[in-house]
């Protein structure tokens, strides 16, 4: 159980030095780089008329922009441990609040993702796996070379075309209509599954290769069983391995697939910063993003230990 | 799950959620039917100063006079208004039976109470010379100091909105919207907002129960949104994607011509730009016709004065035509002292012409026209860099004094007389949003004398004379007409576009089927 | 399995792909940004050779500068990343201690942070400044590096072979050059190809969002944003780029892909 202890607190050190550090980086660059922040924060909370060179002198002498360096990030860290990360420039609300609206749409998202694409990766996967060389894993190699040379927003706009413009299936874009997550959850789950479908199919070539995979076939089971009962269990900690590698893919494509689909997560909201250049909104979004990675790969990581009571000796 | 999960079965799983979760069959009753708007700002504000045009967009909040595209007033929450025969007192009186959306009666007391707080706030209010605002036996009474012919335009501005006083927190901040329109918000978010017909509105009923607001950033969404038929109506969609649109010939389009120009605001206080030779020779730069035919299909948006046609009473036929003429540019530069370096760019002394062209990075046509001016500009020697920004970036820009030359799309009918948009663009060395570091005492005053109400021959010849000198002068370069363009179901009956852009009339359509 | 041979024709695309980056604007000889706002749209064949965009433009030109710049900007990204990665790899498994665990913080840290976020996070403070995407995803590469040259050298390092030279008296440079590169070499030429396509595709995120390289510079995720609404008017607008860019991932992607050794 040491181990395991040790394993999450490297994760939350992880954590927490990735916020420093996007914190700092944010704090420097507003200092060092041209342009007057203190313009673009006083027209987010009075209103753009309403900016004036004395109202952005009295946002830098409260932002501390006017302070000594070392203190001032000093109180931009303390800031940041009481979960304070300001208010957004554009909006004029605190960003905690803003964001907390948006991880839970994001985190929706993601899941059907994920959700999608482990109906659609693994079973194509092992149908390859069983005839390497055949038809499926052919087409299979295809696809997934395609789709992964295919940038999400381009991905997504195929699906509108074919699915929404064309058949009249599904809505193209938008959040509370009914049906609207299944366009950008399928975008991000082809993604997803172009490559867990690979790696499904190697992982489940090498489980095919070995002794306690043949012997039941031996015995007369139907294939159907043996994969189920031995195939997807012995392939699970390569594939689960790679899921971590995955929630990169899920988190970058957010940005730009959110946006797309006018979905209202966090990364639709940080492209609309970005573009914005509301600074507080974009820092909160990246740590809130960085801290949801590392979280991610936590659970990856005790999803392991207990597939594989081998990780938890080591 | 014991056993035989074959992937068939796996594969008829998914598409049975994807058919439970999508379920959108277009069969129901029309009454239920929820009608989908999409355009591209986002609903995020609810300061009524800054943030009123969506919710007068929706019909939501209502202003206390109404206006329509010819910019007559017509009403609003006031029913009938009267003027003293000295013109400084106008008393209004509200409709009987007016509710905002939290049941509470619309009196005289919350409109004064909304019409005082945006005084207190910049905005076109300030056009207006209030004396006082009042309350009296149920009537607002307005005072001014002297006589205006603003002063029904800016109450039909969506700047002075009337909500509910239980809009604001302690400290005054809009913190909902209550408003007193046919349609009451249901749910906001950051990304949508949901409304319904008001059951205690006093005009017709809506025929369309409920509807939704959509923001989408992106024109492609917006595009898309429209041609699949979620959508039933789709605002500010981008020439091409329009022509596709009528092409398929699935939606009904609409475009009409907008009080909206596309222009160049120029920093007249920058060296190179002080001296009206330079001026024009960078209006002579543009070709204003091949932009207009070649990127928007349709001669008649080139830009040839400020005021485009949309205002009978303003655009002058007969003012000779901003034109291109690119070896007349060239020699009113070489006037100047500059002279093309190495690379064409003209040089004087050790200065060297290239200026930062600031420009919306949001707008989709900007990124065409900007491009297409890189390339005149550049035939004259003159070297753009355009840099896509927020219009709060734009805003700084001029206050801190760096811009140099931004683009954007200006609504001179923002107010319903363009007077009030002109003496906030050019007065006073000029706007945020007008010129910059010009100054024209005479133009001043013939706007002052237009805003306190003159005769109709002398008003003529005022008008002429402003939009002469700014024709003359070139405070900005006026450079292409906008049109506003819209996508709607064809099942919708009774589809207007405001041109103005003050409301979505929502409550006037209703479905055909 | 396969065999060499789409490895080998992937090899020979990017070739390709390069020397249009390369050469390409060069040999075509137009102005990427030269327009003819009478001649939009032209289709395939005519006078150009891919026809004209919205504005009039060389599709060919334009698509070989955007080529360009996707092509340098994946080189110098990757290149610098490499440098810093493997000899930050190589300075923690030689020296050990406090060196290396700094070193496997500041990587552990960023790794925390997906790629394209801290693109993002600074281009947000100069939108369409290249060096600033450059550095930004030079940032976000080198960890790869470090972590793959500092595993593979750490016990090459502690083996007898190494020891036996260092006792020989031979210095940090010929051990390195002698015993560990051969070792890591196959592994970099792996990574490069995985960091030139995130590379590109980071770099035509930003220009779909328009925050990336400045107009009337071609780029390719840029031009996908541009050329969408004409997909039906003119199909081979919006083809061309992702075309381009779905052909050298794959390559990439191929060239990355290792077959297990069976």
């Amino acid at each position: 159980m040491r181990s395991i202890a040790s394993l999450l607190g490297r994760r939350v050190l992880q954590a927490l030095l990735a916020a420093l550090f996007v914190s700092s980086l944010c704090f420097f660059m507003v200092r060092f780089l041209p342009g007057d922040i203190a313009f673009d924060i006083a027209s987010g909370r009075y209103g753009q008329e309403m900016t004036t060179q004395a109202a952005a002198a009295e946002v830098r002498a409260e932002l501390g922009l006017d302070k000594p360096m070392a203190a001032a990030w000093l109180s931009s860290v303390s800031a940041l441990a009481r979960f304070d990360l300001g208010r957004s420039y554009t909006l004029g609300k605190p960003v905690w609040g803003l964001i907390r609206e948006q991880l839970g749409h994001t985190l929706q998202l993601s899941g059907l993702a994920m959700l999608f694409s482990l109906l659609i990766g693994p079973p194509i996967g092992i149908i390859a796996a069983l005839r390497p060389g055949g038809l499926v894993d052919r087409l299979n190699l295809l696809g997934s070379a395609l789709l992964r040379a295919l940038p999400p927003f381009a991905t997504g706009i195929i699906l509108i075309i074919i699915f929404a413009a064309s058949l009249h299936w599904l809505p193209a874009a938008g959040h509370t209509q009914r049906g609207t997550i299944i366009l950008p959850a399928l975008t991000l789950a082809l993604g997803l599954a172009a490559v867990s479908s690979r790696v499904v199919r190697s992982a489940m070539i090498d489980v095919a290769r070995s002794a306690y995979f043949h012997f039941p076939l031996t015995k007369g089971l139907p294939l159907s069983t043996v994969v189920l009962r031995h195939g997807v269990r012995n392939m699970a900690v390569p594939v689960i391995a790679h899921l971590a590698m995955q929630f990169v893919y899920l988190i970058e494509g957010a940005i730009v697939v959110e946006t797309l689909f006018a979905w209202p997560g966090i990364g639709h909201a940080l492209s609309h910063a970005v573009r914005e250049r509301d600074i507080p909104l974009i820092q909160g979004a990246v740590l809130v993003m960085a801290i949801l990675f590392v979280l991610f790969n936590m659970v990856i990581d005790l999803v392991l230990v207990a597939l594989d009571p081998r990780m938890r000796a080591g | 799950m014991k056993g035989g999960c074959t992937r068939r079965d796996m594969l008829l799983g998914a598409v049975g959620l994807g058919g439970l979760l999508c379920g959108c069959s277009p069969g129901e009753q029309t009454a239920d039917r929820e009608f989908l708007i999409v355009e591209a700002s986002h609903p995020t504000k609810r300061e009524p100063t800054s943030a009123g045009k969506f919710y007068a967009l929706m019909g939501i909040a209502e202003t206390l006079v109404n206006v329509d595209d010819r910019g007559h007033i017509s009403t609003g929450l006031a029913l009938h208004w009267e003027m003293s025969a000295d013109g400084l007192e106008w008393r209004f009186d509200l409709r009987p039976g007016a509710h905002f959306h939290d049941g509470t009666p619309v009196t005289a007391e919350p409109v004064v109470r909304m019409l005082e707080r945006a005084r207190k706030r910049p905005g076109v209010m300030h056009v207006v010379p209030i004396a006082a605002i009042a309350a009296h036996e149920g009537r607002v009474i307005i005072r001014l100091a002297t006589p205006s012919a603003l002063l029904l335009p800016v109450l039909a501005h969506d700047s002075t909105i009337i909500l509910a006083p239980a809009s604001f927190d302690a400290a005054d901040q809009a913190v909902q919207v209550i408003g007193s329109g046919p349609y009451r918000i249901t749910g906001i978010t950051e990304q949508e907002v949901a409304v319904e017909a008001w059951e205690r509105w006093g005009g017709v009923p809506p025929a369309i129960h409920r509807a939704r607001y959509l923001s989408a950033a992106r024109p492609e969404t917006r595009a898309l949104l429209s041609e699949s038929g979620q959508a039933n109506a789709v605002f500010d969609l981008d020439w091409p994607s329009e022509r596709r649109l009528r092409d398929a010939g699935h939606v009904h389009i609409v475009d009409i011509a907008s009080p909206r120009t596309t222009l160049l605001k120029l920093n007249v206080g920058h060296p190179f730009l002080a001296d009206l030779r330079a001026r024009q020779a960078l209006s002579l730069a543009v070709d204003r016709l091949a932009i207009a035919t070649g990127l928007f299909g349709n001669a008649d948006r080139a830009a040839t004065q400020l005021l485009p046609e949309f205002f009978t009473d303003w655009h002058d036929k007969n003012l000779p035509r901003l034109h291109t003429d690119v070896a007349q540019a060239q020699r009113l530069l070489a006037e100047l002292g500059w002279q093309p370096g190495a690379d064409g760019i003209l040089l004087r002394g050790d200065e060297r012409f290239a200026l930062k062209l600031l420009s919306l990075a949001t707008r989709t046509d900007q990124p065409l026209i900007t491009a297409a001016l890189q390339q005149q500009f550049r035939r004259i020697g003159v070297e753009i860099s355009v840099i896509p920004c927020s219009p709060a970036e734009i805003v700084a820009a001029h206050r801190d004094g760096t811009l140099e030359l931004a683009m954007f799309a200006r609504n001179h009918m923002m107010v319903a007389n363009p007077v009030a948009v002109l003496m906030q663009d050019y007065a006073k060395g000029g706007a945020d949003w007008g010129a910059m570091g010009w100054n024209n005492p005479d133009m001043i005053a013939a706007l002052q004398t237009l805003a306190s109400g003159a005769a109709p021959e002398r008003a003529a010849a005022l008008r002429q004379q402003i939009v002469q000198t700014l024709q003359a002068e070139l405070p900005v370069i006026p450079l292409i007409f906008n049109r506003r363009i819209a996508a709607f179901d064809k099942r919708l009956a009774n589809v207007q576009v405001d041109a103005l852009e003050r409301s979505y009339n929502m409550a006037a359509m209703r479905w055909a089927d | 399995m396969m065999g060499g041979w789409p490895r080998r024709i992937a090899a020979a695309l990017l070739i390709a792909i390069a020397a249009f980056a390369l050469a390409g604007p060069v040999l075509i000889g137009l102005d990427p940004a030269q327009q003819d706002l009478g001649r939009t749209l032209m289709p395939p064949g005519g006078g150009d050779l891919l026809g004209t965009d919205n504005l009039g433009r060389s599709l060919l030109a334009r698509l070989a500068q955007a080529a360009q710049i996707s092509f340098l900007l994946a080189l110098l990204s990757v290149s610098s990343a490499a440098i810093a990665g493997v000899s930050t790899g190589l300075a923690a498994a030689w020296w050990g201690g406090w060196m290396e665990r700094i070193l496997v913080a500041i990587a552990d840290m960023m790794l925390a942070i997906p790629g394209l976020l801290l693109v993002f996070l600074l281009i947000a403070f100069a939108p369409g400044e290249v060096w600033l995407i450059y550095a930004a995803i030079s940032l976000t590469l080198w960890i790869e590096y470090f972590r793959v040259v500092r595993a593979t050298a750490r016990p090459i390092l502690a083996g007898s072979e190494v020891q036996a030279a260092r006792l020989l008296g031979f210095g940090a440079t010929y051990i390195i050059r002698r015993h560990v590169l051969p070792e890591v070499a196959p592994l970099l030429l792996t990574l490069m190809a995985y960091g030139a396509a995130t590379t590109v595709l980071a770099v035509a995120s930003l220009g779909y969002i328009n925050v990336g390289i400045h107009p009337p510079t071609a780029e390719l995720g840029q031009m996908m944003s541009e050329y969408f609404p004409y997909y039906r008017a003119a199909p081979w607008l919006i083809a061309a780029p992702i075309t381009l860019l779905a052909t050298g991932l794959l390559c990439l992607a191929l060239l990355a892909s290792r077959d297990k050794p069976q």
